[in-house]
């Protein structure tokens, strides 16, 4: 039996666990981790998981996505993530032996291709003829982001997955889901107004690799594009010829280098058409600095596209 | 050939040009230079097309056009319209701009769009304060 002062004792150290605990506020589980083989996903990721989410980026802003290859490393990262974040549609030449690799621990596999409005690569891996040794991708363009429909489409996907892994944050990432949606609405009609002052003789962009087909497709633009829809392959001599002459013929004013591009036959193209230099595109995902969110990427390539052609 | 290296230089020269022939065939450029009527998809024929602005409350109005001088308003009017001549077969993007910032809560704006006419887009744009989006009319 405990003595009177004992009792006190015990209950005050009870008293002060109690007081301590809510000073520390409510406790918090553990956050979701997800890992991204996409860093337009990991953004929304980060904008929609809040607190409750970590993400672990794979492929990260800069990295060619098209020449990259996960290290062991990489997988085990993907093992112990409870949500993979993918583009699909064949961006990730590696995402089916990782989705086996990974099905024993559990990752739920978040594929961007399976809600996104695709369109056809026709132009990069037909018209061209170029080896496809080593792309990886299949016949649709799986640079989705690049229509903020799709962005958006994709954004309430994420939202859905991080309610059915951690259903207590549900109000959280619903809020944090829609203000980025009205974001995104925003972003779309700033985009729309900044394209409307480029004529429509005006809409061609020539770029590094076929990148930016589904921004072409929303805005009226025609691609010609040095490389198919993979950056891994240099363009034959005759290809490079038969550009100079779409170019000159079509008073092409502006050509885009991308940031993570070699730009040598791009500078020989200028060279050779008397087109400027138009400026620097983040085709395959986000960049740094002020790129480094999608938003800001979006908005980078639009003022180089509208500033080089208007 | 043995003992007569300028005979293999000779000979070495020769399979290189004999070489080089299907080489400079294969990569050489066709020189076909795109005509510039391949434009076509944005040259044709002008007609005019007439934006008709309606507001809900007094603004001022103004529409823009790619590659056109603006057509704006005065203060405080409900109507306003402006004929651009374009492109029949690709016309420009409109650009429509209200100002309601006289006015409190939400305001609207109409925008419709003719040629010949026949309504290719009739629209109603929505905000606060200042209104403005973008009409694009699909190519016909």
């Amino acid at each position: 039996m405990m003595r009177s002062g004992q009792v006190g004792a015990v209950k005050h150290i009870f008293s002060i666990a109690a007081a301590l605990a809510l000073a520390a506020g409510p406790l918090r589980a553990e956050p979701v981790r997800v890992a991204s083989l996409s860093t337009v996903m990991a953004d929304f990721a980060r904008d929609i998981g809040g607190d409750r989410v970590e993400v672990v980026e794979i492929v990260e802003p800069g990295v060619d996505p098209h020449a990259f290859e996960p290290s062991p490393g990489d997988y085990r990262a993907v093992a112990g993530a409870r949500i993979l974040l993918a583009n699909g549609m064949g961006f990730e030449g590696y995402l089916d032996k990782m989705r086996q690799a990974v099905a024993k621990d559990g990752v739920e596999v978040v594929v961007a291709g399976d809600v996104v409005e695709p369109i056809e690569a026709e132009q990069a891996c037909d018209a061209h003829g170029h080896d496809h040794s080593h792309h990886h991708h299949g016949s649709l363009d799986p640079h989705w982001w690049h229509s903020i429909g799709n962005a958006r489409l994709v954004a309430a996907q994420i939202r859905d997955a991080f309610v059915e892994a951690d259903p207590a944050g549900k109000a959280e990432y619903e809020a944090n889901a829609a203000k980025l949606d009205g974001r995104l609405a925003g972003l779309a009609k700033w985009v729309r107004k900044q394209v409307a002052q480029l004529p429509k003789a005006s809409r061609v962009l020539v770029t590094s690799h076929d990148a930016l087909g589904y921004f072409a497709k929303d805005h009226g633009f025609e691609v010609m594009a040095v490389q198919g829809i993979s950056t891994e392959e240099q363009p034959s001599s005759r290809r490079v010829q038969e550009l100079i002459g779409e170019i000159r013929g079509k008073g092409v004013k502006a050509i885009f280098a991308e940031n993570i591009e070699n730009p040598k036959v791009l500078s020989e193209i200028t060279a050779e058409t008397g087109a400027k230099p138009g400026g620097v595109l983040y085709a395959d995902g986000l960049g740094t600095g002020n790129a480094g969110t999608y938003e800001g990427m979006m908005r980078s390539n639009v003022n180089t596209i509208v500033g080089a052609l208007r | 050939m043995r003992g007569f290296p300028l005979a293999r230089v000779l000979v070495v020269a020769g399979a290189l040009v004999l070489l080089g022939v299907p080489v400079w065939f294969m990569t050489r450029g066709d020189g076909v230079v795109a005509p510039v009527a391949a434009v076509a998809k944005t040259e044709g024929a002008l007609v005019d097309y007439t934006v008709r602005l309606t507001a809900s409350a007094p603004a001022r109005l103004s529409v823009m056009v790619a590659g056109k001088e603006p057509a704006e308003s005065g203060d405080g009017v409900r109507e306003f319209q402006a004929v651009f001549p374009m492109s029949e077969s690709a016309p420009e993007d409109v650009a429509v701009f209200a100002d309601f910032s006289q006015e409190g809560g939400k305001c609207a704006v109409r925008v419709e769009v003719e040629r010949g006419g026949r309504v290719l887009k009739d629209a109603t744009l929505w905000g606060e304060g200042v209104v403005d989006d973008v009409v694009v009319l699909n190519d016909p």
